[in-house]
Order: structure tokens, then sequence, then C-alpha cells
């Protein structure tokens, strides 16, 4: 299939369209910049970044938790940005599980259905418990019989004998009811053919009134309508619709034997499981969770991790997770949004994103241990200078990089001359990923408080020189650019720790080309080795099978694959091999 | 140099009893006056109560076991009626009052909850009456509502209502305004209780219940009200201790000292012990009711608590699910039931 | 660079509680300060101005302004330097109440919490419950044991005014929610502090001195406002204790009581300025203390 045919496809599915949001505090803060995604059905997309780079901001805009300042968010092609949290369709599992301390795990998973009102059948009104009831004899009669004379003549209240012979017989409250009613009316010892005899009546008399108001109904006496669908009304949950549900969804979690205790009671994970069946229960398209796992222990994280990946597969939502641990962004997501400083730095899948990281950031950041960064010299025709070790890229490396400087150099002129707004956003992205935006600290101004506030109205404000400060870096960049494309200059050079090659050095064996070093530190991992060695003034770490034992007397070779060095520029950040 | 086990233990017993002396020699002082000045007049209330007791005549004082206390309960006795007129008084007092400290402080704290500017200027200024002496307060509240023309609120109004000058088949009412507006008024302390609690109580609660389909009321009833529970709770306790010791309050607000008839028991009991002489052959009598109304208030206290700590009681649910998911449910149910029965 | 965009409804929501909660609370609390507004324009409004026009809560006229209730109760006849004395009264006697508290409280705490001895959970349990105990069945026995015993010596008057202060300051030292706040927040410090000092060596002198004492500054605090507020304002015990003695004995809030009820209304202006000037202490202790007393009053209600 061709891009074009994939793309429409994937445009054809979006369910969750993000378009440009924005986030700017009142103090004048932006914490979200520019954020555009699709999302399509049954994704799980994690948002992964540092902390304060506005990953949970972001979710929260989507939840509607807090307000979006510019941008739109189209579920299916509605708008959201200015519909109320509950009316969005979406559950969310916060990190610190939020629950009602007061209610115990049943309550606490019952509550949405308790307070909402949903869509559901009409029932026929009596005709309904007793085609119910019918039911139940046709399954049992006698035990119902034995149970509900027992139940009759007990001493008990009227309502905890109802309650009583509901659970015994699993029927609903109501229906309960209506039956000890009947044996009062008619009392004595009938047996169970005899009361199946009774409710047939009572059945037939109620389909008689049914038919003389010109209703229909199914088998299970909901109310139809001629085309055989069932007629929909807003109403609430019973009692033991809620509980069907409540156990059903307890059932999926293993939360049975904690349905009466109180949060308090609880621990961690048991917690943070009664917030997702919460989340679970209400039946939304669209899950959110806002770093579940982090108040967990190292070994239920792992176990939580597994389970939650299960239930999504389950229950297939598409589910929006917020981390900051790369390594749950890389099990769990089929999509990964990396994000730094408000700004997305990267979108793609897992593979993706570890293979063929954007920018400098992206690939520090994602992968254990991290890649190893090193500064090199590029040197013409397409030979990179690595403290001593020379790595050939050939032709092929030499066009990509003057191709890529020259368009750099064009960029960064364009923004010079023209330096507005648009400009300022882009040298901001550039400068969350390399790291450099606290050259200028927080875009804001800070409200005073109290008496300085009357002060400061008098005082005389300096006036903000922040894009000046901007436009200086700007400027310097650009000369930066305009030297690189024209002689030797340095690059960042990195590359993952698997793909250094290690050999052990032995005796008379000829390694030029290669660097031979002694490690620092051998770390065992049980089947493989993480080798810490000093090359070009810092500690590299590299991945080495168990198979051969090294320790830190051996002395070692390394050496580079061209095919597995990535080599960002460092003016921008952005990868271009 | 060695030391031998015995000198050890000896010098390990040693510095035991030292910190046992120290312990003693800190905490006596505090025990000592609690001792000399609570606990011993608690104790002679007792005995006090059993005995026609006179200070100034003390050959006149004699066992007279529980006399006293059947005086109280006699209807019939002039005194006895006072003192349990003034009980009444005093549930009267307590079931107006007590309510109002707690609701209008809540709807206060509610408001400045919403975080106004000016915050904390209007928390100071809702603070400041109550920690100002009741005196002070009857001077002020006596003289706005003056009963003649040339009190502040008949000034206003352009009347000439008595507003505390509560004879006792008149403008009764009047009087207990003005005494639970002032109570009203130096409600402080619950505000400030009530406020702070208000704020701890999560953000993220109110967003789980906002997720979950909740709106201004359910979020109120569900997340703050639970939330709020036990700053609730003490504030109720202190209330209601306040108000069944009530004394200032109606002993500083009123026009007509002698014939005052809103009277607390606290207000009974200090007018005997102020009279001196003359009723001090009553001792033994009020050392009596004073135990009576003692135990009313302990009574009533331990009642309020109990209310407050109360847990609903239902079924298990783990029961409930047991018994509707078993297969079978009814035959293993009966099994269930039946060995529980045996 | 913000475009104008459609408010969202929360947002409309936050800023209408605003300013709704603004205007409630400010017309409220003007309601509420005018008792106060009323004791001071009051007490400088002169006696023709308050027959006159008592509906205005300041004076009617700059003539009006009068500072005469002021000095007329420092040196007026039959009120002549009493109300001075009043407050003095007041002053050391609340004064001694808080020196007794706090040191009643600082080595019976420490005793309580860092000193193992027999008894000691008996000790605390014991003061637990007496909490819930009356307070009123031991007040007629006490003034009864008071009077008795000063019956019994003979003293000279200044012998009988410091034993009536005697009576009113020790036991205030002894009150049981100041002694369980500052064990609460003894029991708070984390034992390792006191247990690697007692391992460099230090006695209990050195650990009470130099390590509980600062800590504890802020508990401190509290239970001085506590005391101060609670001595100061006390009425009971002390018309009970001052009963029958001189006035001049008396403190300002058993004195003031004078002022009150059916006896003292014909003088308007004097008893308010007296008010407020028996208020000036308690106004200066609250504003310079103001926020951290509301936050103390506060975290008692939040430890529930």
């Amino acid at each position: 299939m061709s891009d074009q045919v994939i793309q429409q496809k994937a445009e054809e599915n979006v369910f969750l369209c993000l378009k440009h949001l924005e986030k700017i505090y009142p103090n004048g803060e932006k914490a979200v910049h520019d954020f555009s995604l699709d999302i399509s059905k049954e994704e799980f997309i994690v948002i992964v970044g540092p902390s304060g780079c506005g990953k949970s901001t972001m979710l929260r805009m989507i939840a509607g938790l807090e307000d979006i300042t510019s941008g739109d968010i189209y579920l299916e092609g509605e708008l959201l940005n200015y519909k109320p949290s509950k009316d969005r369709k979406m559950a969310i599992v916060f990190q610190s599980y939020a629950l009602y301390p007061q209610m115990n795990v049943f309550d606490n998973i019952a509550f949405p259905l308790t307070i909402n009102k949903y869509p559901m059948p009409v029932r026929c009104g009596e005709l309904f418990f007793w085609g119910e009831i019918q039911r139940k004899l046709a399954q049992d009669a006698d035990a119902v019989c034995k149970a509900l004379r027992e139940e009759a003549e007990s001493r008990k209240s009227k309502r905890a004998r109802a309650e009583k012979f509901a659970l015994r017989c699993g029927i609903s409250a109501e229906a309960a009811n209506l039956l000890l009613e009947l044996y009062r009316e008619c009392g004595g010892t009938e047996t169970g053919a005899d009361w199946k005899e009774k409710i047939a009546e009572k059945v037939e008399a109620g389909k008689r009134e049914l038919a003389e108001k010109g209703a229909a109904a199914d088998e299970e006496y909901y109310l139809v309508d001629e085309n055989g669908k069932h007629l929909i009304e807003n109403r609430k949950l019973t009692a033991f619709e809620i509980k069907q549900r409540v156990f059903e969804t307890a059932e999926k979690l293993d939360l049975v034997p904690y349905l009466d205790k109180l949060p308090r009671e609880l621990s961690g994970g048991q917690m943070q499981r009664v917030a997702l069946g919460r989340a679970i229960i209400k039946n939304v398209p669209i899950f959110m969770m806002d770093e579940p796992l982090s108040n967990l222990d190292a070994k239920l994280r792992l176990t939580m991790r597994s389970e939650i990946v299960k239930l999504h597969h389950k229950i297939g939502a598409t589910t929006i997770y917020v981390t900051h641990d790369q390594t749950e962004a890389m099990t769990m997501a089929t999509r990964i949004v990396v994000m730094s400083r408000g700004f997305i730095q990267q979108i793609g899948t897992p593979k993706e994103i570890y293979n063929d990281p954007a920018n400098i950031f992206v690939a520090q950041f994602i992968g254990s241990p991290s890649m190893n960064v090193f500064e090199a010299q590029y040197e013409k025709d397409g030979i990179i200078n690595l403290g001593g070790m020379k790595i050939c890229g050939g032709e092929k490396l030499r066009q990509i990089h003057d191709e890529f400087y020259k368009n750099a150099s064009k960029e960064f002129e364009a923004m010079l001359e023209n330096f507005d707004g648009a400009a300022q956003e882009k040298l901001l992205q550039i400068l969350s990923c390399t790291g450099e935006s606290k050259k200028f600290g927080k875009v804001g101004v800070k409200k005073e408080k109290g008496l300085k506030k009357l002060f400061s109205l008098f005082k005389k404000q300096p006036a903000e020189n922040v894009a000046d400060k901007q436009a200086e870096i700007v400027r310097e960049k650009c000369g930066q650019l305009a030297r690189y494309t024209n002689s030797d200059h340095k690059v960042l050079l990195g590359i993952r720790p698997e793909r250094v090659l290690i050999e052990k050095c032995e005796e008379g064996k000829d390694y030029t080309g290669r660097s031979v070093v002694m490690p620092t530190v051998c770390e065992l991992l049980g089947g493989e080795y993480n080798i810490h060695f000093d090359f070009c003034g810092q500690d590299v770490v590299a991945n080495f099978d168990a198979k051969q034992t090294i320790s830190v007397n051996d002395r070692i070779a390394v050496s580079f694959l061209p095919e597995d060095i990535f080599l960002f520029d460092p003016v921008t950040g952005k990868r271009f091999f | 140099m060695e030391i031998s086990a015995n000198t050890k233990e000896r010098q390990r017993k040693a510095a035991k009893r030292r910190e046992h002396f120290l312990a003693l020699v800190l905490i006596s002082p505090y025990f000592i006056v609690f001792l000399l000045f609570t606990v011993i007049p608690f104790i002679m209330g007792f005995v006090f109560s059993f005995m026609q007791y006179n200070p100034y005549m003390p050959e006149q004082n004699e066992f007279i076991g529980f006399d006293s206390f059947a005086r109280i309960f006699d209807f019939g006795d002039p005194i006895s009626q006072k003192f349990w007129s003034s009980f009444s008084t005093m549930l009267v007092f307590s079931a107006v009052n007590v309510p109002l400290a707690i609701l209008v402080p809540l709807g206060l704290a509610y408001l400045l909850n919403m975080h106004p500017p000016g915050y904390k200027v209007f928390r100071a200024i809702l603070y400041l009456p109550c920690i100002i002496s009741i005196t002070i307060v009857g001077i002020i509240f006596g003289n706005m509502f003056a009963g003649s023309s040339s009190g502040l609120i008949n000034a206003w109004l352009g009347t000439e209502i008595k507003w505390l000058s509560g004879r006792p088949w008149e403008n009764d009412f009047l009087r207990w305004f003005v005494i639970v507006l002032a109570n009203v008024w130096m409600c402080g302390g619950n505000f400030v209780i009530l406020a702070a609690a208000l704020r701890s109580v999560p953000k993220s609660l109110n967003e789980a219940c906002e997720m979950d389909g909740g709106g201004r009321w359910e979020r109120f009833l569900y997340v703050t009200l639970p939330g709020i529970k036990p700053a609730v709770s003490i504030c109720l306790f202190n209330s209601l201790i306040a108000n069944l010791n009530l004394y200032g309050g109606p002993y500083v607000l009123n026009e007509i000292d002698n014939e005052s008839l809103l009277v607390t028991p606290m207000m009974f009991i200090q007018n005997f012990l102020l009279g001196g002489a003359a009723y001090a052959r009553q001792t033994g009598f009020l050392c009596a009711a004073a135990i009576v109304f003692g135990a009313v208030v302990m009574l009533l206290s331990m009642i309020e608590r109990r209310a407050m700590d109360a847990k609903k009681r239902r079924t298990s649910y783990a029961e409930e699910y047991a018994l509707i998911k078993g297969e079978n449910s009814l035959a293993e149910g009966e099994k269930e039931n039946d060995e529980k029965e045996a | 660079m913000t475009k104008k965009r459609r408010r969202t409804k929360s947002e409309r929501i936050r800023r209408r509680e605003k300013i709704i909660s603004f205007i409630c609370l400010f017309v409220i609390c003007v309601i509420w300060s005018i008792p106060l507004l009323y004791m001071l324009g009051s007490s400088f409004k002169s006696d023709i101005d308050l027959q006159l026009h008592p509906e205005k809560l300041f004076p009617s006229s700059w003539d009006e302004w009068t500072l005469k209730h002021y000095t007329g109760f420092l040196v007026r006849d039959g009120k002549i330097d009493k109300m001075p004395i009043w407050m003095l009264n007041s002053l050391w006697s609340t004064a001694a109440c808080i020196l007794v508290t706090v040191l009643f409280d600082l080595i019976t705490a420490y005793a309580l919490v860092f000193l193992k001895f027999k008894g000691r959970n008996g000790i605390i349990k014991f003061l637990f419950l007496w909490m819930a105990v009356p307070g009123v069945i031991g007040t007629a026995p006490g003034f009864v044991i008071f009077s008795q015993i000063r019956n019994a010596l003979q003293m000279n008057e200044t012998a009988t005014y410091l034993y009536i202060y005697f009576w009113l300051i020790v036991p205030s030292g002894t009150g049981i929610f100041n002694m369980l706040l500052m064990r609460n927040f003894f029991l708070s410090i984390p034992p390792d502090i006191v247990d690697s000092a007692k391992s460099d060596g230090a006695g209990h002198r050195v650990i009470f001195r130099r390590i509980v004492c600062p800590l504890a500054r802020s508990t401190l605090l509290l239970i001085v406002l506590f005391t101060f507020t609670g001595s100061w304002n006390n009425l009971v015990w002390p018309q009970l204790l001052l009963s029958g003695e001189d006035s001049y004995w008396q403190t300002v809030t058993v004195a003031l009581t004078g002022y009150t009820g059916g006896s003292g209304w014909g003088q308007v202006g004097v008893s308010m300025a007296t008010g407020v000037f028996s208020l000036i202490p308690i106004i200066i202790v609250f504003v310079i203390t103001q926020n951290k007393m509301i936050d103390g009053i506060a975290s008692t209600g939040l430890k529930g």
C-alpha cells in the first residue's frame, strides 16, 4: 500500500483528534506548546517526559480538568473544548488514586453508577418481575418455595426478609417483595407446581394489560417498539443492576474479597485496582492514567504493568497514559509521545523512537542504560574523528551532512530576518531539545503580593528584553551553522550501549583502527555485562554477553560501526545521520 | 579495666532510679497543683453533697445522705424549681446556639474557600470577635440594643423596642435573640477551624468526583462533607460544652439584674456562691445540684460523641457475592443456612 | 499573541464565584464590624452627641470629638485611677498565668514523653479521662476551701491580694488541653534526634535546653496565645474569688461587668471608652501574631 493510502486510512480511523493545543497559565507561563496528535481507536498512547515537561497538564486538558488556552479537541468529529468533564466519555485514574475515603470498595466502584442516569431499556412494570420469578421457578421451584416459606415466617422486619430472600434466590429485591406479598395473600403450603401456576396466571394478566395498552415486549419483558428494538429511557440503575455490574468488575480485577474494606485498609496495589475498577465500570471509550504506577514498589510495578496491558486488550478502550518512566513507555505503548519543556519531541512507535530518534533529547531519554554521547569532529569528506579513532561515513555521509546544514542555515536566516512569534516558538522548540532553555528562565511576570504590590506600582518596571535575548541567540546559532557548513566542526556522536563492539584483547593480535582500553567497572547483570570504560574523557557504557568473563584487569578493544552511530548537530540538536 | 557484671547491674539500676527520680521531680509541680486545686475540690464536692454543710457555722455540719439529691428532684421546692427551669433554659439555648455555631461558620468558611481577593483580611475580621471578652461584648451589645431610643438599633429603626429588659411574660424572645446574636458573632474559632478543614480537602478527590459525573451538590455531599467531618465533630463538641456551661452571655446581656429570668445552671450556681453568708447554708445542696448538672453535661457530650462516630452496619458485600455467584446458589445457600443454624 | 477566545464554563464559574463571594463577604464583614466601630466611635462622642444622635456610629461633626471619656476614667471623680489599676491586675496575672502554664507544660510534657517510668501510661490515660469531667462540680467546694483557708490565716491586705491571685493563677497552669498539645508536639519530634544526642553523651538537661525547647517555639507560641486569651477573658472563677473585695483588686473582665446589666447604662461614653481601652492589649497581641494565631487554632481542628 502506498504511503498516501496509509495516511488516508489513518485519518479515517481518527478517534480522538488533538489540534494545536496550548496552555498558558494566568501568570504568562506557557506549559504546553502546539501539541497536535491523532489517536485511533484502541491505541495505547504513552506520553513520556521528565518532570515539568507538561505531560500531566496535557492529560488534564484532554480530560477537561484544565482550561484549554488555544487549540481544539475533537472526539469523532465532535468539539470537546467546552464540554464539562463528565460529558467527555472519559475515565481517569489519578496518581493518588483519589478513592473516596469514607466509602468501602463496593461503593467506590459503584459511585459513577449511583449518581448518573443511564440509557436503559424500559421494563414493563410488575410484569418484568413476574417474568423474572417465572424464570427462576423454572430452574428450581422447590428450593424457591422452601426459601419463601422460611423467610415469610421469620420474625424479622419486612425489608430484612425481602433482602435475605432476594439474596438466597438470586432475584431482585422488588421481585422478592412481590412474591412475599403473594405468599401472604394466599398463605399456606402450596407446592412448587401450584406456585408455577399462580405465577403463570400473573404473567398472563400482565400480558393482557400490555396488549390493551398496545405496547409490545420481548421475552424478558422489556418494552419494544414496532421494529423489535428496545425502548430506551434515561434512568438511574436499580440496586440490583448496580450490584451485578460491580460484581462483574470486581471479578475481573480480583477485588471480591475486599469489597467491604475501606480504602485506608488496602495496600497500594489494591487501591489502584479499585481506581481502575471505578474507571472500567463507566464503560467509556477513553481511559486516561496519570502516572498510576509511581506510588508502587518496584516488583508490584512490574506486575501491574502487564496487568494494565492485559486489561487494555480485554476491554479495548483507547488509553492515554502519562509517565516519566521510559521503561513503562517502551513496554506498554503502541505509540509514544516524547515531551520536553512543553514541546513534543517525537511521536512514533516504540521501535521507531528507539531506532530512529529525531533529536538528541529523545535519544538520551529513551533506552536504559542511556545512549552514550560523545563530542566528535566532523572532517571533510564524511569522516568522523572521535578522539583519534576515525570512522568513515563515506560519500553518503557527506551528502546528507551538506544537505542538512544548508537547510538549517536557510531556516535560521529566515528566522533572523523575520523574528516574530512563530520564530520565537521555533527557537524555544530547538532549545527544548538541546537543553538550553535555562538561558532565560521562565517567561512570565512574578506577581507581587500585598504591600509589595503597592510599591511595585510606583517603581518603574525595567522592560523585559526577552525578545532581544532570543534574537541574540538566533543570531549566534545562525553564525555557527554558517561556519559549520563549510568547515570541520563539532558534532555529537551517539551510540547505544549494545552496539559498541567489544573484543577481549589477546596477546599478539593487531588492533589498529580500534581503541584499546581498560574497563573501570564491570557490572554483571546475570546474562550480560554492563562494562564501563573511559573514552574521550567520559564514562561509556557497553553491553557484553556474559558467556565470556571480563574483569577490571582485562584489556578490551572497542570500535564503532558507521551503521550504528547517530550523528546530532550540536546547534539544533537534531539528528542528521 | 574490666567492670564486673554485678557493678554493671548496679550501675544500670542506679541510672534507672535516677531517671525515675528526675521524672518524679518534673511531673510533681503539675500534679501536685492538679491534685490540690482540681481533684480535691472535686472529691469534696461529692462529700459536701451528702452533707448539710455550712462553712460559716461548722457546728451545723452533719451527714444527711441523699437528702440534697432528693430535694433537687422534689419539684415542689421553689429552689429546685429554679434549678430545673435554668436547666430547660440551658437546653433551649444549646438547641438553638449549637446548630447556628456550626452552620453559620460553615457557610462563611465556604464563601471564604472561593478565594476572593482580600482573603486574609476577611478571615481576620471574622475571627476577631471571638477573642474579645464577654463583658466587653456585653457593654457593646447592651448599648446597641438599649431599650430607649438612644440605643443604636432603636435609633436606626426609629423604634423603642425594649430588647434586653425581658420581663417574664413579655419580650423574653427579644433578649434571647440578642444573646444568640452575640453568640453567633463570636463564632470565630469554629470559623477558622472549618475554613482550614475545607481547604484541606484534597483537590484530586473533587476532580475524581467531577469526572464521575458529580455536579456541585454531589461534590459537596460525597467529598466535602466527609472530608470536614473530623473538624465538624471537634467544633460540635466544643460548642456543645461551651453552651451547656453558658454563663457570660446571659449574665452581661440584661437590663434588670435581680429579676433576670434567663438563667443557666452555671449562673444559678454562681449566684448562690456570690450570695455569701446568706446562702452559705445551702452549700451541700449546691454541690448536689452541681453534680446533677455535671452528670447531665457528661451524658450529653457522650451521646454526641457516639452519634458522630456511629457507623452504618450493613450486610457484607463479599457474602452477597458468594450467595449470588455460587452455582446452584439456591441449594448451596440453603446448605449454608442450615449449617449456620445448626 | 493571545487571541480572544470564549471562556470555558469552568473559568466563568470560577470568576463568578470569586465575585459573589467577595461581595457577600464584604457585606458580611461590614455588618460584622459594626459593633466594634460603634464602640470606637461612641467613645469619642460627647455626652450631648450621644443623646441627640444615637444613630450615628461616629461623632456627627468635628466639634463633637472628645477625649473626655478617656481622661474620665483616668482621673474623674469616683473613678479615679481605677481603670489603669484594673489593667495592671489583668496584665500581671495574665503574664503570671502564661509563665506558670508554659513552665508546667514544658517540664511535665518532657517527662511524660522522654522519660520512662512506671505508671506513665496510666497518668496519660487519666489526663485524657479527666478532660471529660465537668469542672463545675469543683467550683463550689473550691470556693469553700478557698474562703475557709483565708479565714483561718488572718492576713493583711497585700497578703490577701496575693492569696487571691495565687488561687487564680496557679490552677490555670493545670489546663489539660495545653498539656496534651505540648505532649503531642513532643511526640512528633523524631526519636532519632534524641537518641543521637544521647549517644553523644547529652544528659536530659542538655537535650531539654538545646534540642527540645528551640523546636517547640511554635507550639509554645500557640499555648501562650491560648493562655493569654483564656486568662484575660476569664469571668466565672475570678468573679467568684474577687467578690466582696475591694474593687481596686478586680481584673478588667470582672470589673467591667459593672458597666453591663441594668446598672451601667447611663454612662455610655465612659463605658465605651473603657471598653476600647481594655481591648488594646488583646488587639496588640492579635495584630502581632495574627496569622500564627489563626493557623494555630485551625490546626487543632485538623488533627482531629
